[in-house]
């Protein structure tokens, strides 16, 4: 019992330790960076990373430290990676836009379609799990609602009780179904920036084939297929092309 | 007898005149039956009238030197007409031994004459005897033009030079020199370095103390791998050769030899450049570099920044393009103005290129130039070379910065597009918080929890309906379901009143008791000392039919009857129906 008890206290202390290492790491990163020592701040702020922990705001500081530097490639892939966890912080939007204005290729987004882009829009309100969870709430309280239905033997309630489940079990299965599709396409959904100076975009996944057309560093990216050291990857403007997977770099 | 003589003589001489008059004669003549191989021979086809259609043989052995030079003399002497036409060729023997110069034919009044072939020994060549009196063999001794090209095997836009050089002996002198032929430079890029003024320098030839004056400087630059040829400079001079005689006072007197030379026909090898080119060669050869410049490095957007983009040394400099400046796509950059500061002398092109872009910025921020990077060939270490240049930031102080609505989702798609808000939005400084969490991610979809939490609701369903079908399973039908319901209430209110059916009295006082109490279950209020208008008037509040508050009415109004009337068993049954009847209904309708 005593030995149990002391492998908590190890256990929980170490954790605690690794926490306050940690926040002493990004404390220091901050203090360096607002001292101009960008390059010694991206290095405390990337041991929180080796130490397994992350934030927004975390990403958020290494993409400025890399703006401040002029690599472009690396503070849009932090930038990204900081709208990974929070699609809607304000702040790092505003400091890729930053970063944006340094790309070299302008490329012109495809034109979506309004309803695609309206579902696409509420699919992104909520995460993964966020989803998922509002569809077993939604799951429990149409089991509620139908219990009551069910054991309820005045009609007029009855009624009422059947609208409330009946609306409720469908907005559950919508939620956990846009969750779940949520998931899947991220399984299969790789975005990556680039980060060779120039890369060229070839016809087949060799040396041989024919060169598409060539984009610089920071483009944004998504992989669609991988083949040994090659991905073929699609830009915004609906081109695709395979290139050496070592010149990109996958935001997860 | 000595008339006879005569008359023979005479009548001879005639005969002669008038075969001479008719004799055609086409013969071959040679000056020398015997020649050495390094001298010329002439051949004249001689005839006495004039034919036409003629056709030299075919010099077998020989090269035609010159010739065919006709020459054409008609003479009268005393009225005697003597004609003679000459075709006359000049002949090198290719070769010794015995050869044979073969037939000539001409037409003479429609017949066809033709020559006997003549025969030549031409023996091993003979050394021409030199005559240092002779004003031409003075001259080729002592005039020499010579080509000095500094580079034989130059790389492909390797640039060398081809300088003439008129060499003459200080024993003669030269008066006028003109360009008969100028070489043609084809397959190359020529730069003819004009000279202001010739000057007579001293140097050797042959180690021979000789003048010489430089006639042309050309720089060239190979624009084909491969042999080429360089075309001959031929050059007519008038030279002075000093003769032995002297003039009244003494001095020699010169004699004026005119004499064209011939010089610098020569092959070149161009090399082609060695295969593993980098990319972005465009062919520059020399050894260059490249710098980048910008007007500002601070400004306003929207305000514009001349970028020069510079590549100076020595090499092909007019024969390549400046490599293009790469700037972010939003920043606006116009094509750039072309400008060339270069100057060429004997070792070839030197100075510098460049290119002006002007550049608008959009927006706020920073825009990084990135370095250019040129490549050229440098022929001294043969090998390729890169240079760049170096990276300059523009910084641009005010301006709109590029928008980012609350619709993220737009601006993460839409990647630097035309969105321009006119907010003026700063680059935001780091967070001072951390919020760390684990970067392994809680993954509960397809966890069991997830597979619990949903299969949990369904299972608890289907339980109840289960329980349900087995419960209704029993009875399928809708009417007796009501009937049963019906029976159900009318026991619980009913039972009493149930039992005295027989008994008129108990039954009344029973079924009312039962129909209060029933108002009192449903209603929650107790009813009994209540009027019928009073009860009717709380039902019909209730939302409860008409008909069913009548018919509850009539029952309550039957029962105070009842008491004091007479009825008959069929009233009594009657009412215990409708008794059922009503309360089935106003329990529905509660």
């Amino acid at each position: 019992m005593k030995k149990i008890l002391l492998l908590i206290y190890l256990i929980s202390s170490g954790l605690l330790f690794s926490q306050y290492e940690n926040e002493e790491h990004f404390n220091k990163g901050v203090d360096l960076y607002n001292n101009g020592n960008y390059n010694e701040a991206i290095i405390e702020f990337k041991e929180i990373i080796k130490n397994g922990e992350h934030s927004e705001n975390l990403y958020f500081n290494l993409g400025n430290a890399y703006y401040k530097l002029n690599d472009i490639a690396n503070s849009i892939y932090y930038f990204e990676k900081a709208l990974k966890l929070n699609l809607k912080n304000k702040d790092v939007l505003n400091n890729l836009a930053f970063s944006q204005n340094m790309l070299i290729d302008k490329i012109e987004k495809l034109p979506t379609n309004q309803v695609s882009e309206f579902l696409n829009s509420i699919s992104e309100t909520l995460n993964v799990n966020q989803w998922l969870a509002l569809g077993i709430t939604l799951l429990y309280l149409f089991l509620i609602t139908f219990m009551l239905y069910f054991f309820n033997s005045k009609s007029v309630s009855k009624k009422n009780y059947f609208t409330a489940f009946s609306i409720l079990f469908l907005f559950s299965l919508i939620s956990i179904f846009v969750g779940l599709n949520k998931f899947e396409k991220q399984k299969f959904y790789f975005e990556a920036i680039i980060f060779e100076n120039k890369i060229d975009f070839r016809t087949e996944p060799n040396y041989r084939s024919e060169i598409l057309f060539n984009l610089h560093e920071g483009t944004k990216v998504v992989i669609k297929d991988e083949l040994n050291d090659w991905a073929l990857v699609e830009i915004a403007d609906g081109n695709k092309g395979w290139i050496e997977l070592q010149s990109i770099k996958k935001i997860d | 007898m000595r008339i006879k003589i005569a008359f023979i003589i005479l009548f001879t001489y005639c005969v002669n005149v008038f075969s001479q008059d008719e004799g055609i004669s086409f013969i071959a003549e040679i000056s020398k039956k015997t020649l050495g191989i390094n001298e010329n021979l002439r051949v004249d086809f001689k005839m006495n009238q004039d034919g036409d259609n003629f056709i030299a043989p075919n010099f077998e052995g020989f090269r035609v030197v010159g010739g065919p030079n006709q020459s054409v003399s008609n003479m009268w002497v005393n009225g005697k007409r003597t004609f003679s036409k000459i075709y006359s060729y000049y002949l090198s023997p290719l070769k010794t031994g015995s050869l044979s110069i073969g037939q000539a034919t001409i037409e003479i009044e429609n017949k066809i004459y033709k020559t006997i072939p003549v025969k030549v020994k031409v023996s091993e060549s003979v050394s021409i005897k030199k005559d240092p009196n002779d004003a031409s063999y003075v001259v080729n001794e002592n005039l020499h033009l010579v080509a000095e090209v500094s580079n034989n095997k130059p790389y492909l836009n390797q640039g060398f030079s081809v300088i003439y050089k008129l060499y003459f002996s200080p024993q003669i002198n030269i008066t006028n020199v003109g360009e008969i032929d100028s070489p043609e430079y084809n397959n190359f890029w020529s730069h003819n370095i004009k000279i202001p003024r010739l000057q007579i320098e001293r140097g050797s030839y042959k180690g021979e103390s000789y003048n010489y004056v430089i006639w042309k400087k050309i720089v060239l630059y190979p624009q084909k791998s491969g042999i080429l040829n360089i075309l001959p400079l031929t050059l007519d001079v008038s030279v002075d050769v000093p003769t032995n005689k002297r003039d009244f006072f003494g001095n020699r007197i010169y004699t004026q030899v005119p004499k064209t030379v011939t010089a610098g026909k020569r092959k070149i090898n161009v090399l082609n450049l060695p295969e593993n080119a980098p990319e972005n060669f465009n062919g520059a050869v020399g050894e260059f570099k490249i710098e980048l410049s910008t007007t500002k490095k601070e400004l306003n957007a929207s305000e514009s920044v001349q970028a020069t983009l510079k590549v100076s040394g020595s090499g092909n400099l007019k024969l390549f393009s400046i490599p293009s400046l790469v700037t972010p796509s939003s920043i606006e950059k116009y094509d750039p103005e072309y400008k060339e500061n270069v100057k060429t002398n004997i070792k070839g092109m030197y100075g510098n290129i460049l290119d002006t872009y002007t550049l608008v910025p959009q927006f706020k921020g920073k825009y990084p130039i990135s370095p250019v990077k040129f490549v050229f060939f440098d022929p001294k270490t043969r090998a390729y070379k890169s240079v760049f240049s170096n990276e300059i930031i523009i910084n641009v102080l005010e301006g709109p910065s590029l928008s980012f609505s609350d619709n993220s989702k737009q601006v993460l798609s839409n990647n630097t597009t035309n969105n321009i808000s006119l907010a003026k939005s700063q680059f935001k400084f780091i967070k001072t918080k951390p919020n760390l969490i684990s970067l392994e991610p809680y993954n509960f979809i397809y966890s069991t929890l997830f597979y619990l939490l949903i299969i949990l609701p369904l299972i608890m369903i289907l339980v109840v309906i289960s329980f349900f079908k087995s419960k209704k399973s029993s009875d399928l039908d809708i009417k007796g379901y009501k009937s049963r319901r019906a029976n159900k209430l009318a026991k619980k209110y009913l039972s009493e009143a149930k039992i005295s059916l027989q008994k008129k009295d108990v039954f009344y006082v029973a079924l009312e008791k039962a129909l209060h109490n029933f108002l009192k279950s449903k209603l929650s209020i107790e009813t009994s000392d209540y009027s019928k208008e009073k009860i009717k008037s709380l039902l019909l509040n209730k939302n409860i039919q008409n008909e069913s508050v009548d018919l509850f009415i009539i029952l309550i109004k039957n029962c105070e009857y009842a008491r004091y009337t007479p009825a008959s068993n069929v009233g009594i049954n009657n009412d215990y129906e409708n008794a059922v009847k009503v309360i089935a209904e106003i329990d529905k309708q509660i």
